[in-house]
């Protein structure tokens, strides 16, 4: 593997693994702890899902052929 | 449930430090203290003017921690991510290639769609869950939304959004290497404090004052 893309991933594994870590704890919240509209409440969170899933798209599938830009 | 915040304190405990990890890995340990160091700074004085002058929300009580602790953690955690996904989408985009106050701008209103994004996902379970509540006027009053499935004030929104665009524009801008020249080391203290003190006692104090005219919406 491409030693830059390595060091690329390593660090989003520490940046994104924060956020997943979020977002674990909002389901748990919605789905677990929350008494009602548990569905609703964990849909909530779609728009930041876009937010990220834009990241990665960014950071790893947006460069120029194919190359990524991480 | 004995103490339902610790379902959010604890994840967050581990989530934090992983961002500490990812901003050295990203822009080495001088820049991590400080981006980290102003974050929390800016969080906690901004803590304490809401929870001293016109507080919004309780936690439960019985937490060991003073109230200020978790919450400018959290502020901290919301703003790094809008930083990190505003950063990834600005990358490359200096002052050298656009003009003016441009390339902070751009970073930070990324910034602060994400950070609104992600108030709005906590929000929406937080206090089913739990973890705080509000108080009665805010609760009562007009810019309450009401979803169907929760309910949250509106101006809790754009004060999140406001704090994911105003600390990633002020670091930038500050933060820039000619201005660093410029201004030495002390310009964070002589220049943002200042600047951020007034955002959140204006943005702050406006929002809440002016959420609790009227009837709800």
């Amino acid at each position: 593997m491409d030693p830059t893309l390595k060091r690329e991933l390593v660090k989003d594994a520490f940046g994104l693994g924060a956020v997943a870590i979020y977002f674990c704890t909002i389901f748990l919240a919605a789905f677990r702890w929350s008494e009602t509209a548990r569905p609703l409440r964990a849909a909530a969170s779609i728009p930041l899902m876009i937010f990220i899933a834009a990241y990665v798209y960014k950071r790893y599938f947006a460069g120029t052929k194919g190359e990524g830009n991480a | 449930m004995g103490f339902p915040l610790l379902t959010l304190l604890v994840p967050m405990a581990i989530a934090w430090p992983m961002q500490i990890v990812h901003c050295v890995l990203d822009r080495g340990a001088r820049e991590t203290v400080k981006w980290f160091g102003f974050a929390l700074l800016y969080a906690v004085i901004r803590e304490l003017l809401i929870e001293n002058t016109a507080p919004v929300y309780v936690m439960p009580v019985g937490m060991a921690l003073p109230q200020f602790i978790p919450v400018a953690i959290g502020w901290t955690f919301a703003i790094y991510v809008g930083e990190m996904v505003g950063g990834a989408f600005t990358k490359g985009r200096t002052r050298d290639k656009l003009p003016f106050i441009l390339p902070e701008s751009m970073k930070a209103s990324i910034s602060a769609a994400v950070v609104t994004c992600l108030a709005f996902s906590m929000e929406a379970v937080a206090v089913g869950a739990g973890w705080w509540s509000w108080v009665p006027a805010v609760a009562e009053n007009r810019w309450m939304l009401h979803l169907g499935f929760t309910e949250m004030p509106l101006f809790v929104l754009l004060g999140w959004a406001g704090n994911g665009f105003v600390y990633p524009f002020v670091f930038d801008f500050l933060n820039d290497p000619k201005r660093r020249e410029r201004y030495g080391s002390f310009r964070f203290l002589v220049l943002g404090l200042p600047v951020f003190l007034f955002t959140m006692i204006v943005w702050g104090n406006w929002l809440f004052t002016t959420s609790l005219k009227g009837p709800a919406l």
